[in-house]
């Protein structure tokens, strides 16, 4: 459809013959303004820049202008009035220069004395591409002596060694030189990366970066090029203020968690991920490498016009293009690192094992198991951690060829990455191609595509099951047993209950043969024909597809405690796909101090999916040719399949962005967007947004009065933004249908007959919702931008405020509507309805971002620095009153209830028991007003816990348990920085957290007396004596006090600053030996996740999600939409390795 | 001039393109769920209404509430005793039930659960455009009638409830004050009576096991007695007796035995268990809960020697399928166990260390289990050799019921020997002699052998005490004991307890209702 609709666009336009492209005319009406305002205005409605001394403006005073449809030539005579002349460079840089011979080379400025020959310094100051400038100012940093170069853009000038040429220009970075002795100093400068031209893309178009008045953040590809992730969210880490980068596990190909802003809402709050226009679901099949620049629209005006989906965020991906008339460039970079685990965790010998285990049973009085005095598992055998995590490798090969003529560009590229995990059999593959290109058909209608085609195959082992979980299992595995038994079998814990039910975990990581491939393509075609002078209609259609193929095969591990005792394989396959439309008119105009930009049009997208798995369990013949579905036992095998629910989103959106005299900005949004998800009469919200900008810095009183601060812009803005990230068809209520059963009930049917014959029924098993509607975000912003120290310094601050209301959450309706499914809140039922979500909760997020950059060049030396911080406070302001909670998971065989989200509290925040140390004498105990009344009080020894009585009955309950902490930093900031000096380039970024609570679950296993377990080497530290310990429990097995409950105990604080990568490179330049080309090439070391500091024990502060939101539905998690409720929980997730690199860049 | 016509010419078509393109993805919200029914694309046709009331049975398998559990209210009786390791039990049958108790969650909400599938089909198959409309009407007839049987068993255990109806699910308004009990008992006779109306009263072999019109008299007759209304009680019970269609079994063990149950006029309502063996179809835990853990069962309920007792000499075919005692043997049961030495007494002694298939005393508390419940698998295959068989039906209403009601009725309304004809056409089919004059006490000791181990007893006492027909209080504080044979000795398994009116007359309302109502729904007074 989207194929045959495109070719009829074409068609059409075929038979419409264009006028040549017209030159930019432009009228003003001004009276008595500066010549730079005028500059200014034109700079905004075209491509033009200007470039110019500015010392030439004053020397215009004031002018008038009044002109209509004027091409530039006639205003800039107008202007200069003949007093300076102009050239105009590559169509479009405006260069003010003396008039020709009005001034002999190397006048001075008038007041200064020509240079004497003998201390002369001479040299030649030319533009990026090696063109002279005329008209620079060459000032000393001294005594402030100057003169301006002529129109060859030579300059000469009396000076000694010791002191420093300071080059400036309107348009081009400020430059410092120190003299050294020598006297022929050439220098090159720099266009302004501050400067006017800087664009930012934003929705459906681009806006030059002081134009902005939302809140947008812009993450260059360059600045994290060839870092080893497979993500490029990986990369924005610590890059950008008010983006949360959650690593959830460091396993090959997982993908982390973004949140901007805070966590928005408890659904899925991950922002909007829209690449190259196309609105896609997730970053994980984008080569980094491909990455041209990452912008985060933050606040409510700048993703208003995504509205339906921006309540999160957005994050636009725009990838690298060729350029017209750009010669061709071809890349191609490899590098190839390796892994190591940053750390392991101390844990217990097997000889301390065994004494401990011992004492534990001799302190309750009871008989020391065989095991432990028998002397069979005393001697250490294995480090199981280190058994566990070998070494990791990734290597990463791609190449780009990019170019372009006068009516075609084009980007071709190709990428391979394979990463190995630490972990046997953990890994994660991609190869990927992509083509840009982009053809003007007529000077009128231009076309374009983007397509990507990615393979990706992966396999990451389960490390969050405190029942299965590898890393959790290598942890606790008897240090006394071998990796391997003589005979070549799996070392295995089934001789005794004592050695617990885990399996070997070199075992399971070894003989689990899994993988999940996904092909993607993401494609998107585009036209857009430019109707009359500044209107331009676009057509753009996007579509996404994804298949996947799951497969995996257990070998049966017999002679392990869980077995399995066959061996299994299941199959799944699934294909999801999504079609984009858009059509868009932007106009652009210009009367006089006055410019209008419109943007208006319509998207409409739709998503479908289905998937389908099978499995048979008991394989006779193992072998790795033998694993297909039919050599399984027959009677073992299950199927299933499912269509996932289909959506669509169809939206109008319009945006108009004012601005009047280039300083006073004005920005208005309005989406109307439409939902499936909700019923016909709900389904349409409506979103306004307006922000609004002042560039103080252009108004006269601040540029004469402020010197120092280059420029400054303050803006605020305020909008409405919605969120459909929910369950579909819950304006419906679901009936399930079929068969199925068993002993007490289930299924759907009921028995009939003499002959009692199965029959299908039907019934209602979800409450449907029919008010359901879009949940709400509401943002107020608020922002200053400045840069200062001529332009090195640029700082932004902002603060914001977003509330979000009308939140869906699951409610609890009275049970009289039948028998409720457990659903996430604290209920044990286990029935069969499932209840719908109502608009019903508020969360706000408010906080305050800064950024800073500062870059310049000293001599040879150029370096810049960047940091950000984010003070970021969640709270849960309304669900349905503080009694209910929202539950996270429980943790493991323990059935720890770690994490709560309550009305008027951060969300996920920890939930349990204070304490205050441990009793140290029975005195203590006697004494004790938190016990007064327990009836537990009897069976508590010195050397328990001595948890806190909160609500003061002198009994320890449940009702003492209370918020134990937040796991949401409040405050995260990151530091990057680089330089380069001759061919050296170095870099590094830092990221980092503090102000929030991590809950180390892990130890409370580790620590737990009555685990079967080995156990964290602390437990050496236990009580054992009056003032032995006032942290870790006396061992008991019978633990009376529950020692290992919900308590701060586990509650610790998270703060950590981590390098996340530095890397240093050399460059050789492109360089031309007796015809030969040599190009250049750049090869590096680097590394990634190098160090973190923090006070935090377990393997890494950045634990992220343990039920995190779901990437989309897959094989094994169709119906995947579990909120993020649980975050921060050390569950022994899979460890972020600490990785080397080396590589190396060619460029043609 | 020629310049600003290309540009309307040329805007036309861009507008012209933009319209024939702009349907690229025709109506891109109105997406239809697939692969999954719900309330817009469900109850097209006859096939989904049939599916649909299938859906309602559905609910009676279910272990917490048809399927098992709610038995337990009736082990608060003087019957039976509670064995299993739920706590809940144990504290009900002590009348130490408290609103958070898991037994008291339940049986609210799978009570609503029927209600709930019974109010959608209410609402629904009147808009199935095209079906036979005999089966409509029988369908409708069977949600009114499972819908009625709910509210019936919530009247009894809760007393006042939320009355919820198709109207509530249309508005999805589930919170509701409590109805008074009468109010309830108005909505069930009128739900039994429009049933009573539309249900057939037979049907076919294909469809034996669904609620005919006698089932809606029977249960009207019950509620009727609930209602001290012994006129229409009498009225519509005679209408169960007097139709052939629900006339007694020929032998009272034709209720509980396979093969003899399918065809069987007097089972009026049950769950129409299929066996497991054949496919993974839903089945009531009943026989689970009941059969004794060593012959593959849970072993929960165990009767006492004061409910052996009420058996008269004569009455060996009633009590054989009622009780199992220590040395009886069931048919089929094939499981084998070792005598152990505390095993060996009664037919046993000196066999310590033999293995029998018959029960020991360490499978019982009491020296019995029942036997109502309990089959096992006779199909000869060894692997299924000893396995309980659930395609025991399990019967919620028999017409022996119903004679007795009418008994009651008439020796309530007209005095001793009122009730004899039912009376003794129950006692006959046993192969007792007739009573003449029978008593008010001759019917209670009827009912109770009768019924035994069918979750009736219970509530015939609170019944009876209410109208001062019988004394609760002597009942309750009687202690619970065991066979006087040894190793029993007559033990007390559950010393006397003390029953507090009117409180115990029904149970709390589960706390978790009480909380997400918002003070809606409030508390029975006396909790």
């Amino acid at each position: 459809m989207v194929k045959i609709c495109f070719a009829l666009l074409m068609t059409l336009c075929l038979q419409v013959s264009a006028h040549g492209y017209s030159q930019e005319k432009f009228s003003f009406h001004v009276r008595q303004v500066g010549a730079h305002e005028i500059f200014n205005a034109i700079q905004q409605e075209s491509k033009y820049r200007f470039f110019y001394n500015n010392d030439y403006l004053r020397q215009l005073g004031k002018v008038d202008l009044d002109v209509t449809d004027a091409p530039l030539a006639s205003i800039l005579d107008q202007v200069l009035a003949g007093k300076f002349g102009y050239t105009i460079r590559d169509g479009r840089k405006v260069i003010i220069t003396p008039v020709k011979s009005s001034a002999p080379p190397g006048s001075t400025v008038p007041g200064n004395s020509p240079a004497k020959p003998d201390t002369a310094v001479k040299g030649k100051i030319t533009d990026e591409g090696g063109k002279p400038l005329g008209g620079v100012t060459v000032r000393l940093g001294k005594g402030g002596r100057a003169v301006q170069t002529d129109e060859n853009g030579n300059y000469s000038i009396d000076a000694e060694t010791g002191d420093e040429l300071v080059i400036s220009y309107v348009g081009y970075k400020e430059q410092r030189v120190k003299l050294d002795g020598s006297k022929n100093i050439p220098v090159q400068l720099q266009p302004n990366a501050t400067g006017l031209a800087d664009a930012v893309v934003v929705g459906y178009g681009t806006q030059r970066k002081r134009d902005v008045t939302g809140s947008v953040s812009t993450v260059k590809g360059d600045d994290f090029k060839n870092l080893p992730v497979s993500n490029a969210a990986d990369a924005l880490q610590g890059r950008a203020s008010g983006v949360d980068i959650i690593r959830d596990d460091g396993s090959p190909g997982s993908n982390p968690s973004i949140r901007i802003r805070g966590t928005g809402t408890v659904n899925n709050s991950d922002p909007l991920v829209v690449i190259d226009g196309v609105p896609a679901n997730g970053l994980n099949d984008v080569n980094p490498n491909d990455i041209a620049s990452i912008e985060i629209l933050k606040d409510a005006s700048s993703s208003a016009i995504y509205g339906s989906r921006a309540a999160n965020g957005v994050v636009l991906i725009t990838t690298k293009k060729g350029n017209f008339g750009e010669q061709l460039k071809t890349t191609i970079s490899y590098y190839n690192g390796f892994d190591k685990a940053a750390k392991y965790l101390d844990l217990l010998t097997a000889p301390d094992l065994v004494k401990l285990k011992q004492e534990a049973y001799t302190n309750d009085g009871l008989t020391v198991p065989g095991v432990w005095t028998s002397g069979a598992y005393a001697t250490q055998k294995t480090d199981w951690q280190r058994a566990l995590f070998n070494t990791g490798h990734t290597q990463n090969a791609d190449f780009a060829a990019r170019g372009g003529n006068n009516t075609s560009t084009y980007s071709f590229s190709g990428n391979y990455y394979d990463q190995k995990g630490m972990i046997d059999n953990s890994f994660f593959k991609r190869y990927s191609f992509r083509i840009n290109s982009e053809h003007k058909v007529f000077d009128r209608l231009k076309v374009g595509e983007n397509i990507v085609y990615s393979h990706t195959n992966g396999s990451a082992p389960n490390t969050k099951s405190s029942q299965t979980g590898l890393v959790w299992s290598a942890i606790r595995f008897n240090p006394g047993i071998p990796v391997k038994n003589p005979d070549g079998s799996w070392g295995s814990s089934k001789a005794d209950g004592q050695l617990g039910d885990i399996n070997n975990p070199v075992a399971t990581a070894d003989e689990v043969q899994k993988s999940d491939q996904f092909d993607r393509i993401l494609a998107n075609g585009y036209a857009e024909l430019e109707i009359i002078k500044g209107l331009k209609l676009r057509a753009n259609y996007g579509y996404d597809q994804s298949t996947e193929d799951f497969y995996e095969f257990d070998n049966a591990l017999a002679n392990q405690t869980r077995g399995p005792s066959s061996a299994s394989l299941t199959r799944g396959s699934g294909k999801s796909w999504s079609f984009l439309e858009e059509y868009y008119l932007t106009y652009n105009k210009s009367f006089g101090s006055h410019s209008l930009n419109l943007t208006g049009g319509y998207s409409a997208q739709t998503f479908k999916g289905n998937y389908f798995n099978a499995s048979r369990i008991g394989y006779d013949d193992t072998s790795i040719y033998q694993r297909v579905l039919n050599l399984g036992n027959s009677s073992s095998a299950g199927n299933t399949g499912f269509n996932t629910p289909s959506a669509g989103l169809q939206s109008y959106f319009v945006r108009a962005n004012y601005a009047f005299m280039g300083k006073y900005l004005l920005t208005g949004t309005f989406r109307a967007d439409g939902s499936s998800k909700f019923a016909p009469g709900k389904r349409w919200g409506y979103f306004p947004a307006f922000s609004a900008g002042w560039r103080v810095s252009d108004e006269d009183f601040f540029r004469d009065n402020v010197k120092a601060i280059n420029s400054l812009k303050i803006t605020g803005g305020w909008g409405e933004l919605g969120n459909q990230n929910i369950g579909d068809f819950q304006y419906l209520s679901g009936i399930g249908y079929g068969g199925g059963g068993g002993l007490g009930g289930g299924g759907y049917g009921y028995s009939t007959g003499t002959g009692t014959v199965y029959q299908n029924g039907a019934y209602v098993i979800s409450i449907a919702n029919p008010n359901i509607t879009w949940e709400r975000a509401v943002m107020t912003n608020i922002s200053a931008e400045l840069t200062t120290l001529n332009n090195h310094l640029s700082a932004t601050i902002t603060y914001f405020n977003k509330n979000t209301t009308d939140m869906l959450i699951p409610y609890q309706l009275v049970e009289t509507f039948g028998a409720q499914n457990g659903n996430g809140l604290a209920t044990d039922d286990a029935g069969n309805i499932s209840l719908p979500d109502l608009n019903l909760g508020k969360i706000n997020n408010h906080g305050l971002e800064i950024e800073l950059n500062y870059s310049n060049t000293v001599g040879k030396l150029g370096y810049s620095f960047g940091a950000n911080g984010s003070i970021i406070r969640n709270k849960v302001t309304k669900l349905f009153g503080n009694s209910v909670y929202l539950a996270g998971p429980i943790y493991g065989r323990e059935n720890v209830d770690i994490s709560r989200t309550y009305e008027g509290q951060p969300v996920a925040s920890f939930y349990g028991y204070k304490t205050a140390g441990l009793y140290q004498s029975q005195d203590d105990i006697n004494k004790a007003a938190d016990i007064a009344n327990d009836p537990n009080k009897g069976n508590i020894k010195p050397g328990d816990v001595h948890f806190r009585d909160l609500n003061g009955d002198g009994i320890i309950d449940d009702k003492d348990r209370t918020r134990l902490g937040d796991p949401n930093p409040k405050f995260e900031f990151g530091v990057h920085g680089s330089m380069n000096y001759k061919g050296f380039d170095l870099s590094f970024n830092f990221a980092g957290a503090t102000g929030f609570s991590l809950y180390d679950a892990d130890r409370l296993v580790g620590l737990d007396a009555t685990q079967v377990y080995n156990w964290y080497a602390e437990q050496n530290g236990r009580w054992h004596g009056a003032g032995t310990s006032n942290s870790i429990p006396r061992l008991s097995i019978n633990n009376l006090n529950d020692n290992y409950r919900s308590s701060d105990m586990w509650v610790k604080n998270g703060a950590y600053v981590s390098l996340k990568s530095i890397a240093l490179g050399y460059t050789i330049p492109k360089v031309t030996i007796a015809d030969v080309k040599i190009p250049e090439i750049r090869i590096y070391v680097s590394s990634y996740n190098t160090f973190t500091i923090t006070g935090y024990k377990g393997y890494t502060p950045e634990l992220g999600y343990t039920n995190p939101g779901a990437s989309g539905p897959s094989v094994q998690n169709p119906y995947a939409v579990t909120p993020g409720l649980q975050r921060g929980v050390d569950v022994a997730q899979y460890p972020t390795a600490r990785n080397f690199t080396i590589g190396g860049t060619v460029s043609f | 001039m020629k310049k600003r016509r290309n540009y309307i010419i040329f805007g036309l078509i861009s507008v012209l393109t933009a319209a024939v393109i702009a349907g690229c993805i025709k109506h891109p919200l109105d997406q239809v769920q697939s692969g999954q029914y719900n309330t817009g694309n469900y109850w097209r046709n006859q096939n989904d209404v049939l599916a649909g009331i299938n859906g309602i049975y559905n609910v009676l398998y279910t272990e917490d509430w048809i399927g098992h559990h709610i038995y337990a209210f009736d082990d608060q009786s003087d019957d039976i005793y509670v064995a299993g390791d739920h706590s809940d039990f144990k504290a009900i049958e002590i009348f130490n039930q408290d609103a958070t108790q898991q037994l008291i969650g339940v049986t609210w909400s799978f009570a609503y659960e029927q209600i709930g599938r019974a109010n959608n089909a209410i609402l629904y198959i009147p808009k199935v455009p095209v079906m036979d409309d005999a089966i409509r009407s029988r369908s409708m007839g069977e949600a009114y009638f499972l819908r009625a049987y709910a509210y019936f068993i919530l009247s009894e255990i809760y007393g006042d409830v939320p009355l919820i109806t198709e109207k509530n699910v249309t508005a999805v308004d589930y919170n509701v004050a409590k109805s008074p009990i009468d109010s309830v008992r108005a909505m069930v006779e009128s739900d039994l009576l429009k049933a009573a109306d539309m249900l057939p009263e037979t049907y076919g072999d294909a469809d034996k096991g669904r609620v005919s019109k006698g089932a809606a008299w029977g249960m009207l007759c019950k509620l009727y007695m609930f209602e001290d209304r012994l006129a229409d009680a009498i009225t519509y019970g005679t209408k169960v007796i007097n139709d052939a269609n629900y006339a007694l079994a020929g032998k009272y063990t034709d209720n509980f035995t396979i093969g003899n149950q399918e065809s069987n006029s007097e089972i009026l309502f049950a769950v129409w268990n299929n066996s497991q063996l054949t496919a993974n179809v839903p089945t009531s835990a009943i026989s689970q809960y009941f059969t004794p853990r060593s012959w593959q069962g849970w072993g929960f309920h165990q009767p006492t020697e004061n409910f052996a007792e009420e058996f008269e000499t004569a009455d060996s075919v009633r009590k054989r399928a009622t009780l199992i005692a220590v040395g009886d043997s069931v048919p089929y049961q094939l499981n084998i166990i070792q005598i152990g030495d505390a095993d060996a007494y009664q037919m046993f002694t000196g066999m310590s260390g033999q293995s029998t298939g018959r029960m020991l005393p360490s499978m019982s508390a009491t020296g019995y289990c029942i036997r109502k419940w309990t089959a096992f698998v006779s199909d000869g295959v060894p692997s299924h050799a000893g396995q309980i068989d659930f395609n025991l039906k399990q019967p919620l209403l028999r017409s022996a019921d119903i004679y007795l009601l009418v008994a009651e009725a008439k020796i309530r309304q007209n005095g001793p020997g009122g009730g004899d004809a039912e009376l003794n056409a129950v006692r006959t089919r046993a192969g007792l002699l007739p009573r003449s004059g029978a008593t008010m006490a001759q019917l209670i000791h009827e009912r109770r052998v009768e019924l035994g181990g069918e979750n009736t007893r219970w509530q015939d006492i609170l019944r009876w005490d209410k109208d001062k027909l019988v004394n609760l209080d002597t009942i309750v504080s009687k202690p619970m004991a065991a066979s006087p044979l040894p190793p029993y000795g007559g033990s007390v398994i559950v010393p006397a307890r003390t029953f507090t009116r009117p409180k115990d007359y029904y149970m709390p309302i589960p706390q978790q209702i009480i909380d997400e109502s918002k003070g809606v729904i409030k508390q029975n007074t006396n909790y």
